[in-house]
């Protein structure tokens, strides 16, 4: 990881936030990674208007209200971003429906919930590295 | 069949003329149209004749592609099909005729296919809908401008509300069909609408008002010449004076109706009305004329055989026998009226009294054992009063007339109807139908009573054991409803609590990593720091036990929903339960449908605090309402997709502080619940979701829970934007703030 990789993690959850900053504090100090939050499909929409190129890594929850983590994913595939972000779907349950939706829809991999942040680690630099 | 020659005869030579008129006709539809007019004639001579006759018309309207002549086929067959007693024929002609009026989309069509389904399903004793198809057909017969089946459907919704003692709905409409009568100076139909009015006086007990309208309609029906308007007037006058003990009233009637029954030649008429008579006069203690009645009465009686009648008379001499004291003459006179009914496999109210009296003559003469015997069949029928009253709503609404009423009724019917047919239009008559639901219903009746007795009987003690079953089972569904929306949370449960999880797992790994650190930073003697590290420590520990917290209430909420509730109450912060039960109805909707998305918006007024709720049961009405709302707004996006509609689907929840309640607010933007069901929505197993989708419980339930165990009230609001809005009101103690 020797180049800044900046993530927004979506989630409905407030708590996300503290829990990633406190998750992925090392690599925050160190410049490595850069993390933006947004609490919503829509908020992450925006955000997304704001920091054009700029993600790389997109971490989003699947079930919020209003826009679903879903419907978000095929929004920003749909944009065709040069190159188009990588995003990583998050679900409480890891079932194989959403599994499939996601994967159709494009997503670059999928987590379930509770995190396990060493194997998100890995993926990340997998991710981004390969 | 049961009428006079004298009106077979005029009824031929309508017949003979009609029949004429088809046959020289060479226009088709003029042709159609002589055969509607026939086929009324025919359905007040053979119900069997007029529906094959009907089809005929339908074939040869849909040879000729003649819409009305269709319609007023299909019009006539439901009506046939329905009072002769083929129900599933009738249906079927329905949903013919629907979607037919479905195709042509005109105004008049649907009144007349409303109004036709209301008479469908008032016949069937199925009032609800009768209602609901009444209610539509009014309004678009007001729309253009048709008085005349404005005023019937007006006068045939009322009978469908005075079936379920809804008296002051039925007396609203048949004011408005008497207004509209009067307006049109149309005196016959005038007749009639009073008569019911009447009639529903006297069933909500109100006797002075009931008298005055029986009068009203009989001065009235002398001008028209309806008789069995004014016959139905007096005997139900005298069977009213008689209930009230007025007898000298109840005898005058009586006496009336025996002079029409003179007048027309019959011999039943007056049989049963001079057996009134002489109850009235037995009362009197005016034994003399008392025993001359009930002699006529037999006499008459004994010449017409016909099992009521002949009840009726020999009681009546029963009754004035034993009130002289005649124990021994009147027993033989009281068999016979039991025997006759028996022989006649008849089942009836007054056979309770029958058992009652004869048993009171046996005991006096001494045979105590039949009068025991006796006396315990009579409480047996006493008891079943109550099972017996609902069975005979449940058979035909007719059921509720006399048999002498209704035999005497059909064979006036025809003179009526001679009446009628010079004011009304010529072979678009199908409306002429309506106006004589009661009457023509008599005639069925009439056929239909022996059978319908035999098939009542079986009835009772069918609907008691049904009664029995339905108590047990009750209570099973009860708990099936709440296993059913258990099902439905499962999912939503399995979101929540990974959520929570998550952050236990991930914040208490985390903690350990940090305290790792505070180790390294205190052997560094970086106090600084390490009190920094603690303070992130302290605060990770503060989200474990909230998270924590937060699964323990979800899986307390999941049990405590499946378990009988405990019935204690405890201030319950409804903020945090609705919020809770809204998060668990959203994912669980999410879980089973992920393309599902809604705009959530929640308001919650902090001044709301804690409230004294049975905390499971509450969240089960959240629970419900939520659903509901979410339900509602899917089915509108499933709809607007398919219609290429622009939709934003939208539930909110606001709970709001006032005086001395605190009020909870779902609202939806879907389709909304139409008027006509917002009375049902709470009724138990009423529900709109497609079979199988629904219990028709929630609703029931919550309002049960909200009203019952916590004193508050559950409203329905329809919103502008076309949706509904659930209101839970919860009384606050002055205490509670």
């Amino acid at each position: 990881m020797n180049k800044m990789i900046k993530i927004l993690v979506v989630d409905d959850e407030k708590d996300i936030q503290p829990l990633f900053e406190q998750r992925f504090r090392k690599e925050i100090r160190s410049g490595e990674i850069l993390l933006e939050f947004a609490f919503s499909g829509e908020e992450a929409l925006i955000c997304l208007e704001k920091y054009v190129h700029e993600a790389v890594l997109i971490l989003s929850d699947i079930n919020m209200p209003g826009m679903s983590g879903l419907e978000l994913l095929s929004r920003i595939k749909a944009k065709h971003h040069d190159p188009p972000p990588m995003v990583m779907m998050i679900s409480a349950y890891g079932d194989q429906e959403n599994y499939t939706k996601a994967m159709e829809l494009g997503a670059d991999d999928f987590i379930s919930k509770p995190v396990d942040f060493v194997a998100l680690k890995e993926k990340i630099k997998k991710c981004c590295d390969g | 069949m049961i009428f006079s020659s004298y009106h077979t005869l005029s009824q031929n030579a309508k017949l003979d003329s009609l029949d004429r008129l088809i046959r020289n006709e060479t226009d088709k539809k003029l042709r159609i149209r002589h055969m509607l007019e026939k086929s009324d004639l025919l359905a007040i001579i053979n119900l069997d004749s007029a529906i094959s006759f009907n089809l005929k018309i339908l074939d040869a309207s849909r040879q000729i592609n003649y819409g009305l002549g269709q319609e007023e086929a299909m019009l006539k067959l439901v009506h046939t099909y329905t009072y002769s007693g083929n129900s599933a024929a009738a249906l079927q002609q329905l949903s013919g005729l629907r979607q037919y009026v479905e195709q042509t989309g005109d105004s008049g069509s649907f009144a007349n296919y409303y109004s036709t389904a209301g008479l469908y399903y008032g016949m069937q004793s199925r009032y609800d809908s009768s209602i609901y198809f009444y209610e539509k057909a009014i309004p678009l017969y007001e729309k253009i401008g048709n008085r005349e089946r404005t005023a019937q459907s007006a006068s045939n919704l009322a009978i469908a509300f005075q079936q379920q003692s809804n008296y002051s709905m039925a007396l609203l409409y048949q004011q408005k069909a008497l207004r509209i009568q009067e307006e049109d100076g149309n005196i016959s139909s005038q007749a009639y609408t009073l008569v019911n009015m009447a009639n529903t006086y006297q069933n909500m007990g109100d006797n002075p008002r009931a008298e005055s309208y029986f009068l009203k309609s009989i001065d009235l029906a002398k001008q028209q010449q309806l008789t069995n308007v004014e016959l139905y007037a007096y005997t139900n006058l005298s069977s009213m004076f008689l209930e009230i003990e007025q007898w000298q009233k109840a005898y005058d009637n009586a006496m009336e109706a025996v002079k029409l029954g003179r007048r027309m030649g019959d011999k039943g008429i007056q049989a049963a009305s001079l057996s009134k008579a002489a109850l009235a006069k037995a009362n009197q203690s005016v034994s003399g004329e008392a025993l001359q009645l009930s002699k006529s009465a037999i006499a008459l009686a004994d010449s017409v055989n016909q099992p009521m009648i002949t009840q009726q008379a020999y009681s009546s001499m029963g009754f004035v026998l034993k009130s002289q004291q005649k124990w021994n003459e009147a027993i033989p006179y009281y068999e016979k009226a039991m025997a006759s009914l028996a022989d006649a496999d008849l089942f009836i109210e007054e056979n309770g009294s029958l058992y009652r009296e004869l048993s009171a003559c046996y005991e006096q003469i001494g045979n105590t054992a039949r009068a025991l015997e006796l006396y315990k069949k009579y409480t047996v029928i006493s008891n079943s009063i109550n099972s017996r009253e609902n069975i005979r709503r449940a058979t035909e609404l007719t059921m509720n007339y006399e048999f002498e009423k209704k035999e005497q009724a059909a064979r006036v019917l025809q003179k009526a109807k001679d009446e009628i047919y010079r004011t009304r239009m010529i072979g678009l008559g199908s409306g002429l139908f309506l106006s004589f639901i009661i009457i023509i219903g008599a005639l069925i009746g009439y056929r239909g009573k022996q059978r319908a007795n035999a098939q009542l009987r079986q009835q009772k003690t069918r609907i008691e054991d049904a009664l029995k079953r339905l108590k047990d089972t009750q209570s099973q569904l009860i708990q099936s409803e709440k296993m059913a929306s258990l099902g439905e949370l499962t999912a939503g449960i399995a979101h929540e609590i990974q959520n929570p999880l998550n952050f236990v797992n991930n914040f208490s790994e985390l903690s350990n990593e940090l305290i790792a650190e505070i180790r390294d930073e205190l052997a560094l003697g970086n106090y600084e720091g390490a009190n920094e590290l603690l303070n992130d420590v302290h605060e990770n520990l503060k989200k474990i036990t909230h998270h924590g917290k937060r699964a323990d209430g979800i899986v307390k909420g999941m049990l405590q929903h499946s378990r009988t509730s405990t019935g204690d109450k405890l201030p319950t912060d409804i903020n945090n339960l609705s919020d809770e039960y809204l998060r668990l109805a959203y994912h669980g909707m999410r879980a089973r449908d992920n393309s599902f998305n809604v705009n959530i918006i929640t308001e919650y007024d902090p001044a709301v605090g804690e409230v004294d709720v049975v905390p499971q049961d509450m969240g089960r009405v959240m629970l419900n309402l939520i659903n509901n709302a979410l339900y509602a707004v899917a089915e509108k996006t499933k709809k607007s997709r398919d219609n290429g509609e622009e939709y934003e689907p939208k539930v909110s929840l606001v709970t709001k502080r006032k005086e001395n309640a605190v009020e909870i607010r779902v609202s939806d933007n879907g389709d909304g619940i139409p008027d006509a069901i917002k009375d049902k929505v709470f009724q138990p197993f009423f529900t709109t979701k497609p079979t199988g989708q629904g219990t028709g419980l929630g609703l029931s339930l919550s309002y049960d829970i909200v009203t019952k165990v916590h004193g508050g009230e559950l409203l329905i609001h329809g919103l502008n934007d076309g949706g509904a809005e659930f209101i839970v009101r919860l009384p606050m103690a002055v205490n509670q703030t």
